[in-house]
């Protein structure tokens, strides 16, 4: 009774998604490949090369900053999560994941904000106020992210203390070395997150003059404020680096979390 | 035991001192925006309608991604489910998740390309939206195939024992199935649509008085001007507010679930 109803909307499905991914594809693509070309016109290979090394030092001062924050927040996210999983009441841990929730939900560019009124007065050195910017974005994100690691093993948490292990010997040899893959996981995404999404902040603080250019500001700067194109050479330069970081960062995390090409690790979160 | 005793004391020593020093090192800040942009506002109430002017351009731009990312998205994600398998789908799923972290400054380098030239584009709300679409568009698509495959396998087969087709199984059984996963997912676009779209906006220079929350707050803060502290406290309490909803709203099963032992 109902086929011809089932199978226009099967059409439709059809239709409509594969025409979608078609246009939204070929679009970017299309976008992409303009980028490129423009930016070929513009400069021959021989000045893309001297300005490589230009771009190569921010994109080092993009992964240290980054490396550094996450460094220094991660123990700190950790001991947060392990007191909210493992040492709160029912009650509390609810209330407490409710409110990490909620703070890890601020946006980066109110961190920036923060950091640039309450934290880089303070510091003064643009590689430390950097990093304690990012440091704080990557707090809150970090430790919720971990509570849901923790979570998964809890049935091995309550056999370990049920045979009458403390708690410390608990977390270090029964909950670590069960989510060592989902905490390395969540370090290698805030990595990502840091130098690919902390634009907002690197933003807010690069408008004072406070900070070093790192990939994404000094893209930003070279476009302009107000949308006005400055070097396409450089621009382009700029971009290329950017997208090869963030790839990579994005090939380790998938290598991390599924084993690569070849199917899902033992034990893998 | 004495032994053990007293380096699980200095373990839970260690791991409350962390702890304090995590919660301190960020609610330190928050309750200096929260007295600055107290203070700003009690110096002057006239801040507040612009405030307003910008929180209703944020609305508009939000419900136009929405209009234009969520049929795009649903429409591709019951192509996927229906239509494609085996190795496409995994290469499409992967394009997908893939394309959905490419950072936000390279597709407003983009879309600063695309409209280079036309100054009218640059502060259109359309053009915003449509840039804002395709940048979220993979990320939905992402998260709503996700919500659809979590569907226990049990009801469609159920629903295939009962004779039903195919479309009808997903639109009766499936599709309400997944609703809580895939408003938890729109949810989480509208976060992201406030969040981060201050490094597309700025890029494809959208850097006006009263535009939308995201470049405003950019724009003051660039300025120096005291009431950006009034924007940014609005922007965190609204994100606060809209994640608590959410969580709280659309908590799934076994969420409640804890280790039922005292530590202490």
């Amino acid at each position: 009774m109902k086929k011809p109803a089932e199978n226009l909307m099967r059409l439709g499905a059809w239709i409509g998604g594969a025409l979608t991914v078609l246009l939204v594809g070929s679009g970017v693509v299309f976008a992409l490949g303009l980028m490129l070309m423009e930016g070929a016109e513009a400069g021959s290979a021989a000045s893309m090369w001297r300005l490589l090394p230009k771009g190569l030092t921010m994109a080092g001062f993009s992964l240290s900053t980054a490396l550094a924050a996450v460094a220094l927040s991660f123990p700190m996210a950790w001991a947060l999560a392990a007191l909210i999983s493992y040492m709160m009441r029912p009650r509390a841990m609810m209330r407490m994941r409710s409110a990490i929730s909620g703070l890890s939900a601020i946006p980066a560019v109110v961190f920036g904000y923060l950091s640039l009124n309450y934290f880089v007065p303070v510091i003064g050195s643009p590689w430390w106020g950097v990093t304690a910017t990012l440091m704080l974005m990557s707090l809150m994100r970090q430790t919720l992210e971990i509570i849901q690691v923790n979570q998964r093993h809890y049935p091995a948490v309550e056999a370990a203390q049920a045979m009458g292990m403390y708690m410390y010997e608990t977390i270090l040899h029964v909950v670590l070395p069960r989510a060592r893959n989902g905490y390395l996981s969540v370090a290698l995404k805030m990595l990502a997150r840091c130098m690919a999404e902390g634009v907002a902040i690197l933003l807010v603080l690069s408008a004072y003059g406070s900070g070093e250019d790192t990939l994404p500001t000094a893209l930003m700067k070279a476009v302009g404020v107000t949308g006005e194109v400055g070097s396409t050479r450089f621009i382009l330069l700029l971009a290329l680096l950017l997208l090869l970081l963030v790839l990579l960062t994005n090939a380790v995390i998938s290598a991390c979390l599924e084993g690569g090409r070849h199917g899902k690790k033992k034990g893998a979160q | 035991m004495e032994r053990r005793k007293a380096l699980n004391s200095v373990f839970i020593g260690a791991v409350l001192l962390l702890s304090a020093l995590a919660l301190l090192t960020l609610l330190i800040p928050l309750f200096h925006l929260a007295a600055d942009a107290l203070t700003a506002l009690l110096r002057s109430w006239g801040v507040l309608p612009g405030i307003g002017a910008v929180f209703l351009k944020t609305l508009q731009l939000v419900l136009m991604v929405l209009l234009m990312v969520l049929p795009v998205a649903l429409l591709i994600t019951l192509w996927m489910f229906e239509c494609v398998k085996g190795a496409t789908l995994v290469r499409l799923q992967r394009f997908m998740s893939g394309f959905s972290r490419i950072p936000a400054v390279l597709l407003g380098l983009v879309g600063n390309w695309l409209i280079s030239g036309s100054d009218s584009m640059h502060e259109s709300l359309v053009t915003m939206a449509l840039l804002l679409a395709v940048m979220f568009l993979p990320f939905m698509v992402s998260n709503m195939d996700t919500a659809l495959r979590a569907v226990p396998e049990k009801y469609l087969t159920a629903g295939e024992a009962l004779s039903g087709q195919r479309m009808a199984i997903l639109r009766v059984v499936l599709l309400p199935q997944a609703m809580p996963s895939m408003a938890r997912a729109t949810l989480r676009l509208v976060e992201r649509i406030l969040c981060e779209a201050t490094a597309l906006l700025v890029l494809m220079g959208a850097v006006m008085p009263n535009q939308v929350l995201a470049t405003e707050l950019f724009r003051l803060a660039w300025l120096g001007r005291k009431d950006a502290a009034v924007l940014a406290f609005a922007l965190a309490a609204t994100m606060i507010l809209i994640r608590l909803r959410t969580s709280r709203r659309w908590r799934s099963e076994g969420e409640d679930s804890n280790c039922r032992y005292n530590w202490w």
